[in-house]
């Protein structure tokens, strides 16, 4: 890589992405960290006219690390990531009104070896509260460059920029020495342990022998001690020993107090306070905002708000792609010879590309939502509010937004899981938000509960029986998936029990361009990483869909499953609609899928798909399906709504070939393939294809949909991760396909399960 | 004697998860596991460092504490590790 490396690095809540931002503008590219969780932002600038690459760190309040995430930011700086340049300089971005802490984090980096300079960012903030701050004094005890700088208002970026260039021309490079006052025995402790990493041939600054020595069982040590000669391992293990018992403390607690007692000394000669040192009016704010009564209500209030801004304000844009890309298709499969290039192109292609883009409106309006609520300092109260309801399960206040988002669809959810900052937790709540019931179960759910469940009324028809079930079956998600969390957090996510800090920072007002820049970034990240993959997904299944072609029809290609898919998609906004109208949805958006269904008459049946659908019939007969149901839920699990669609194609179908010569399929069987034929459309529409489902039965008559049927295929609905995008997303958010995989074997197992044992509780009770 | 380990008690309840809100004092030392308690020190729950407890969650856990001249909010069992001793 040309150019000098600058690592950008800070606690939380110090405005360090703007900074950031300040330095590189908009040429960043987001990527994750192999193998473990993390968020990796690189960006191109410049200094003094040379090409400078930033990385922005993940934000953390000190360099031990006790999980892999944690240790990306020590590995990065000392360069023991071989997929990273060497970083030639670390930049050390600290609140100035919370310097306290901030210097904490400062100084250990400052002991990496690599040039440091410390910015001190909010400097506006701080003087309003009369703290003065001397940078030079500052700068002069801790042996580097301290530049105020107010990133928001751009201010003092150039003063940076000149500093940052002038430590990355400085050829010492870092000071050996900490500026640290430490006892004695454990400045020789660090010292010997030094040379025992210079021997292994590891980075041997003086901080990274301090970690070393000071987090027992750390990941330092996991990663660390192995590479060590089995001598040099005993001797740091030994060191550690004798210099505990010499000093009557653990290394870590002495590090500590060692820390802020000397960032405790140089501050009172470096800052002056003056009378006004409070949060000004973050504790006026407060008072109401987290009140035992006004703050949960007002708490409430916001998220409603939320929710409904971000539904009502996608729900159009979401449709117009939906038309626009339906209309699209058919004037593609119209305009385009050839059948199986038309098809491709018009619903494996464009099918793909639109469902990419229609999870679009909801990421970016949830993401500014987000970004609103982060940056003017609101998620963390949300989270403080909410904390104890997840706290049982291993969760945290964190995990809530995602989850309650997941009730509208879980890819904007997976990407709201970056707000959480340990990975355990992240990965946990990554897991469970597929079990919360996204809108695009419930024309599924409509289409089950509308044929199936009588509409007997209860309480004197305040409540109905199908709105009763139609609740349950949302209950259930969320009544495994807390359990779940709590399951996964003591077997395959288990770590040490780490305490759960929550640092409330003052509230501050939200930047434009700092949200406008965020949400441009994650709509960006969507579309390149997870769209590339959903892309793929939707031209291998509609591949599975459309062949073998047996006999070939002249421009017939619609894959119904796909043609049908592609109205179905978008469903965010209409659990919604039901909500506020009190009714059920309409299971039929715009077009009917059974209309385009008929465009190919027992394609599905003799494709790879429905070949499948077929061999896979005796593990469908212990929860009550036949071929014909199996091959509908199999072809939906790139996008769960498409059930309702396969479900219109398989048994339409079916029914029109028993129902002998005179049926549409056969009857129209060559010109039905320009399938805009409005003739015979308006047979098929929902009515239809509930008769149909109804009138469905076994080879020897008996009635298909029975009850229990019916019930366990609203639990495998509900319990199903039958949705490529999240998939995807999973991927991306987890860094590897291991834990999109395990979920999907896992809720597939769990769904079977489910509905295997509803259907045979209810043939057992019926 | 009696007296003594009576008053030892005494001394290892004044915990800050027992500090009602307004209330302060200092830190005196953490117990626990060894990782906890650098991750409590390292977010400035060092011996000698003044804290005050400011409300609690409206649910009742966790509590928001100043501590090192911030505001965090910590779970009433994690600050059971941290013991305290009254304010000079």
């Amino acid at each position: 890589m040309r150019g000098a490396v600058v690592a950008v690095a800070g606690n939380p809540n110090t405005g360090k992405t703007e900074v950031f931002n300040a330095l590189t503008g908009l040429r960043q590219a987001t990527g994750n960290y192999p193998g473990v969780t993390v968020e990796r932002s690189m960006g191109k600038g410049q200094l003094n006219g040379r090409p400078v690459h930033f990385i922005d760190l993940p934000g953390t309040y000190s360099l031990a690390a006790r999980d892999p995430s944690e240790q990306v930011t020590v590995d990065v700086i000392s360069g023991r990531r071989a997929d990273d340049p060497s970083v030639d300089a670390v930049l050390a971005v600290a609140d100035a009104s919370n310097l306290e802490r901030n210097l904490y984090l400062a100084t250990q980096l400052r002991e990496l070896g690599k040039p440091v300079v410390v910015a001190l960012n909010m400097i506006d903030i701080a003087e309003r509260r009369g703290l003065h701050i001397d940078t030079e004094a500052l700068g002069k005890a801790l042996g580097c460059t301290v530049i105020p700088v107010c990133a928001r208002k751009r201010q003092g970026i150039a003063a940076l920029r000149g500093a940052l260039a002038a430590a990355l021309s400085n050829e010492n490079g870092g000071l050996a020495q900490p500026a640290v006052e430490y006892p004695d025995e454990l400045l020789d402790a660090v010292q010997q342990a030094q040379q025992q990493l210079t021997a292994s041939g590891e980075p041997a600054s003086f901080g990274m022998a301090l970690r070393l020595l000071a987090d027992a069982g750390g990941q330092l040590e996991h990663t660390l001690l192995p590479v060590l000669t089995s001598a040099g391992r005993d001797k740091v293990l030994a060191l550690r020993e004798q210099t505990e018992s010499g000093l009557q403390d653990s290394i870590a607690s002495v590090e500590a107090q060692s820390r802020y007692a000397w960032i405790r000394k140089i501050l009172e000669g470096a800052v002056q306070k003056g009378k006004l040192t409070d949060r000004g009016w973050t504790a006026w704010a407060d008072a109401v905002l987290v009140h035992r009564v006004a703050g949960p209500i007002l708490f409430a209030g916001i998220m409603l708000l939320v929710f409904q801004a971000i539904f009502a304000g996608s729900d159009p844009v979401m449709h117009e792609i939906e038309h626009a890309f339906a209309d699209a298709s058919a004037a593609v499969d119209a305009a385009i010879p050839g059948e199986i290039m038309s098809s491709l192109i018009a619903h494996g292609i464009m099918g793909g590309v639109g469902s990419v883009l229609i999870f679009l409106p909801p990421i970016l309006m949830l993401a500014l939502f987000i970004a609103l609520l982060e940056d003017c300092g609101y998620m963390a109260r949300a989270a403080f509010i909410m904390d104890r309801v997840f706290k049982w399960c291993g969760l945290s206040g964190k995990s809530f937004i995602p989850l309650l988002t997941g009730f509208g669809c879980a890819i904007p959810a997976i990407m709201a899981t970056r707000t959480i900052e340990s990975s355990r937790e992240r990965i946990a709540t990554t897991l469970i938000v597929p079990l919360m019931s996204c809108a695009a179960r419930l024309p599924v759910y409509a289409l089950l509960i509308g044929a199936f469940i009588p509409a007997r009324p209860f309480l004197g028809g305040i409540l109905g029986l199908q709105g009763l079930v139609l609740f349950g079956v949302y209950i259930l998600g969320l009544v495994i998936a807390l359990p779940a969390a709590w399951l996964l957090n003591r077997t395959v996510l288990k770590s040490e029990a780490t305490p759960f800090l929550l640092e409330l920072p003052t509230y501050k007002a939200p930047r434009l361009r700092t949200i406008g820049h965020k949400v441009f970034l994650q709509g960006k990240d969507f579309v390149v990483n997870a769209g590339s993959i959903i892309l793929a997904m939707t031209v291998v299944v509609w591949a599975l869909a459309f062949f073998p072609r047996e006999e070939p029809e002249p421009d017939t290609g619609t894959p119904a499953v796909f043609a049908a898919a592609q109205h179905q998609q978008p469903t965010v906004g209409y659990a919604y609609d039901w909500q506020s109208h009190g009714d059920m949805p309409e299971v039929v958006p715009a077009h009917s899928p059974a209309e385009e269904m008929l465009g190919r008459p027992g394609q599905l049946d003799n494709s790879y798909l429905g070949r499948m659908g077929r061999s896979l019939e005796p593990v469908f007969k212990p929860v009550g399906w036949d071929w014909r149901v199996g091959t509908a839920v199999i072809a939906a699990f790139p996008a769960r709504e498409i059930v309702v669609a396969a479900m219109g194609a398989i048994f339409y179908l079916e029914g029109e070939a028993e129902a002998g010569g005179h049926t549409h399929a056969h009857s129209h069987g060559h010109d039905h393939g320009h399938g805009h034929d409005d003739d015979h459309h308006h047979h098929h529409d929902q009515e239809g294809l509930r008769a149909r489902l109804q009138e469905a039965t076994w080879p020897d008559g008996e009635p298909l949909f029975t009850l229990p049927m019916v019930a366990g295929l609203l639990v495998f609905t509900a319990l199903c991760l039958q949705c490529g995008p999240t998939l995807a997303i999973m991927r991306r958010t987890t860094g590897s396909w291991r834990w999109p995989l395990s979920a999907f074997a896992a809720m597939t197992l769990l769904a079977y399960g489910g509905a295997f044992l509803t259907y045979q509780l209810g043939m057992w009770l019926l | 004697m009696e007296f003594l380990t009576l008053s030892t008690v005494a001394q290892t309840d004044y915990v800050l998860s027992g500090l009602r809100p307004g209330e302060k004092g200092v830190v005196q030392g953490l117990t626990g596991q060894a990782s906890a308690r650098q991750r409590l020190f390292e977010m400035g729950f060092v011996p000698g460092a003044p804290v005050k407890v400011v409300r609690l969650s409206p649910l009742g856990d966790p509590m928001e504490v100043v501590v090192s001249g911030y505001h965090l909010a910590i779970r009433r069992r994690d600050a059971h590790c941290i013991s305290l001793r009254s304010p000079a």
